[in-house]
């Protein structure tokens, strides 16, 4: 029977009195009700809330295995995009969080933070995804990725939790408002009007009974499950909406006492899941690290080793090389390792086939042994047994297919090593994979570098022996010439004389040549040293003005020096120095055929700058740097025209770099030229400093 | 009396060279072609000049200028180093070995006879 039906039965006469009272049953049903509402809609989005945070767990595991499926699917052409079904699952649930009644309860804040970090690790998804469309991406490139995605899931999973913290304080403030709803005096009314109909006492019990007792159970219900009692139940058997209305309220404290009861547990066991998941990526990220920053093979495997045993909960390991010349595996990395048993392997080198790493390597993939006492004997394994070993898990080096050295783990106690672990295990075979092949580079490289600077200095070696022999025979074509000339043979006809004046020239120029290679070819076997002595920058001026004067004045052009008297000494090698000026000036005078040539000096930021300058032809911009450059005159007829020898410059740059100096030249075509040159004040001590 | 020049040096073409041009001014000439003979030839003969070569068989011009040097009496003599090229360093290891003045290859004879009459000026022929 209906409450309505029930009532009007029991309270015909005071109909009116009660019809009030009806009304305020059916606010406080209407609030109740509301109240359920929100909160079977708070545990449907605490329902998702969980389902995600399971799924977020899965990603992350997912996650964590992209390092090893990587070396796992390396040589196929193209690997399946990661996470991809997951996630859209993921954003469904987000989604119905988003859309949900309880949302609006809710703190916003709280979504808020649901919202941004989903957003956040949406986008690490993106990149994450395009590195693994990618396929073929670098190891410790996806390492990188994988941590950064696994970072922004955790930080949504934290504000899932935070979500669901709400969501129970929500709840919480629900019940608390129905139990004030019910601490109204509706209950006090009712009362007041069964009082009112003391004469229907045979109908008050009826109204007692079905009525007042089953709201007053209610009220007590809700009170107790809002005190967090949720093991208590509304007992109502009414058949009426009341009936209906306690058993969603039975119904909802048995969804949050189960939802309850489960979070501490997955609370606990997420907690756990993710320390191991963060310190296995933490591994593998400090892992590519020491990859990417140290040389040195050996520090490079004995981390790799150090975080392998600790991950896979080993008593000990090693990483062995292969040798294919020797056909045998060579220790290189040991941790936890007794002395017995390095010299055992060292003393019988392990081959392939042989013991556990030797299967492993002929069969390309992780060995194991879960119980060392009941496989065939082997020396190695007899040494593990005294040691308490009982369990070993090998897996192989592979780069490119070829093995390349194997990683093993020993255990203490009898068992199977977990698929996890085993995967794990050869993420890091395939990180020290690379830093083997890393390190074999390297040493091919310096190996090529050595062989590359003896043959350059050969090379040196050899123009420097070559210059010698050359000039022996030509000083004396040079001096037989002159003594013809100067009569001591003779008489000498003055076409005689002009032809050994001839002779004189093309020999003196062979000359420079030779001596200008000799020069180089000693700078660049590292021949030629610096021979500092404390010299005036203006004395080594003006000793190449009075050198060069007489070649001004042929052409008619002003020698200018600008160069101050109270200038500080400087420290180098002042013949060297003579030598770059005296070309410098040479060069000038040699290419202006009007005007002055000028030296000027002067001291800025501890460096002499010198600069020749000259009012001759110039040099093109695009000619400007090749004029350091071996035999670049840039006009090659020139150098026949002009003399000189084309290396002059060249000379005079390695010197000035000999000193740390720089030299560089400003040119206009038709205005002129002005080379300018730094040298550090003390080069010596910079020198040495050096 | 003629002034006697003792030419230290291996290439016959140098000496070749030298004994034409101090025949041409009247000096006479002394040869050795290895600085050990130097250094003897230098103890019986006296000269009063010794041109010596840097780079010779046995004994090298430094060896050979430093031991003449460290004889008493035979300090005085004048000695000019031929040093393989101007800017070697040999002519400041030259003078380190007691040598007196120096000449770079390519010596031409003008040059090298100036420099021998700055130690012997009232000589030639």
């Amino acid at each position: 029977m209906r409450i309505r039906s029930k009532l009007l039965l029991a309270m015909a006469v005071p109909a009116g009195l009660l019809a009030a009272q009806i009304a305020s049953v059916g606010f406080f049903v209407r609030q109740l009700q509301s109240a359920v509402t929100f909160i079977s809609s708070a545990h449907a989005v605490i329902e998702a809330d969980f389902d995600a945070v399971e799924l977020i767990g899965a990603l992350r595991a997912e996650v964590k295995q992209l390092p090893s499926n990587w070396v796992a699917e390396r040589d196929r052409e193209t690997v399946a995009p990661p996470l991809a079904a997951s996630w859209s699952e993921l954003a469904s649930l987000i989604g119905v969080i988003q859309a949900s009644e309880a949302a609006r309860e809710i703190e916003p804040s709280v979504l808020d933070a649901v919202v941004q970090t989903f957003s956040e690790a949406s986008e690490e998804y993106r990149q994450t995804q395009a590195v693994g469309a990618n396929g073929s991406t670098d190891l410790n490139g996806l390492i990188e990725r994988a941590i950064f995605t696994d970072k922004a899931l955790v930080a949504l999973a934290e504000a899932l939790d935070a979500l669901a913290v709400e969501l129970r304080e929500q709840l919480q403030a629900a019940v608390d408002r129905e139990r004030e709803i019910h601490d109204r005096p509706i209950i006090a009314g009712i009362a007041v009007g069964g009082l009112a109909l003391v004469l229907l006492v045979g109908f008050s019990w009826l109204y007692v009974r079905n009525l007042v007792g089953p709201i007053r159970a209610l009220q007590d219900g809700a009170a107790r499950i809002g005190r967090g009692d949720l093991k208590s139940r509304i007992d109502v058997k009414t058949g009426d909406e009341l009936q209906s209305l306690a058993e969603h309220f039975n119904q909802m404290a048995a969804d949050l006492q189960g939802s309850y009861a489960n979070l501490e547990g997955r609370v606990e066991e997420r907690t756990r899941q993710l320390a191991r998941s963060v310190s296995e990526l933490e591994a593998l990220g400090e892992v590519s690290r020491a990859i990417s920053s140290t040389l040195d093979l050996r520090a490079v495997l004995d981390s790799i080793l150090a975080h392998a045993c600790q991950l896979a909960d080993s008593g000990g390991g090693a990483i062995y090389v292969y040798d294919p010349v020797r056909r045998q595996f060579d220790l290189e990395a040991g941790y936890r390792m007794g002395e017995d048993l390095i010299a055992a392997v060292r003393e019988h080198p392990i081959r392939p086939g042989d013991a556990l790493i030797g299967q492993c390597a002929e069969r390309r993939e992780a060995v194991q042994i879960d119980d060392l006492t009941k496989v065939l004997p082997h020396p190695l394994f007899e040494l593990h047994l005294k040691a308490g070993v009982r369990a070993l898990l090998a897996v192989p080096l592979l780069h490119q297919d070829q093995v390349v050295g194997a990683l093993v783990v020993r255990r203490k106690r009898v068992g199977a090593f977990a698929d996890d672990t085993v995967r794990l295990l050869q993420t890091f075979a395939a990180q020290s994979a690379i830093a083997i092949q890393n390190a074999r580079l390297f040493e091919e490289l310096e190996q090529k570098g050595r062989e590359l600077a003896a043959a350059s200095r050969h090379k040196s070696e050899f123009l420097a022996n070559m210059s010698h022999e050359l000039r022996t025979p030509l000083n004396a074509v040079l001096g037989y010439a002159e003594l013809i000339q100067d009569g001591i043979y003779g008489e000498v006809s003055a076409k005689m004389q002009d032809v050994l004046e001839r002779i004189q020239q093309n020999g003196r120029h062979l000359l420079g040549l030779i001596n200008a290679v000799l020069d180089l070819s000693k700078i660049e076997a590292g021949q030629l040293t610096l021979q500092p002595v404390d010299y005036s920058i203006r004395e080594l001026a003006l000793g190449v003005i009075s050198g060069t004067e007489a070649l001004a004045a042929a052409k008619n052009l002003a020698l200018e020096l600008e160069v101050a008297a109270d200038l500080p000494p400087g420290r180098g090698d002042d013949r060297r120095i003579t030598q770059v000026l005296l070309n410098l000036v040479g060069n000038a005078i040699k290419f202006t055929d009007a005007g002055s040539v000028g030296i000027r000096a002067h001291v800025e930021g501890g460096n002499f700058v010198v600069a020749v300058s000259d009012t001759g032809v110039g040099i093109a911009a695009e000619d400007q740097q090749r004029v350091f450059e071996e035999f670049q005159q840039v006009d090659s007829s020139s150098t026949r025209k002009k003399g000189g020898t084309g290396l002059g410059l060249a000379i005079a740059k390695r010197i000035v770099e000999l000193h740390r100096g720089r030299i560089w030249v400003e040119s206009t075509l038709g205005e002129g030229t002005t080379f300018y040159f730094t040298l550090p004040l003390r080069a010596d001590e910079r020198e040495e400093a050096a | 009396m003629t002034r006697r020049i003792l030419v230290v040096e291996d290439q016959e073409d140098n000496r070749r060279i030298i004994r034409d041009l101090l025949a041409s001014v009247g000096y006479t000439m002394i040869e050795a072609v290895d600085g050990e003979a130097g250094v003897r030839l230098a103890g019986s003969e006296r000269p009063d000049l010794i041109l010596m070569d840097i780079q010779l068989p046995v004994l090298d011009g430094y060896e050979a200028t430093r031991r003449i040097k460290a004889e008493p009496e035979l300090q005085a003599i004048p000695i000019v180093v031929v040093t393989s090229y101007a800017l070697s360093g040999d002519d400041q290891k030259a003078a380190a070995a007691g040598a007196d003045a120096y000449v770079a290859k390519p010596f031409s004879p003008r040059q090298l006879l100036a420099t021998i009459r700055r130690f012997l000026p009232e000589a030639g022929g």
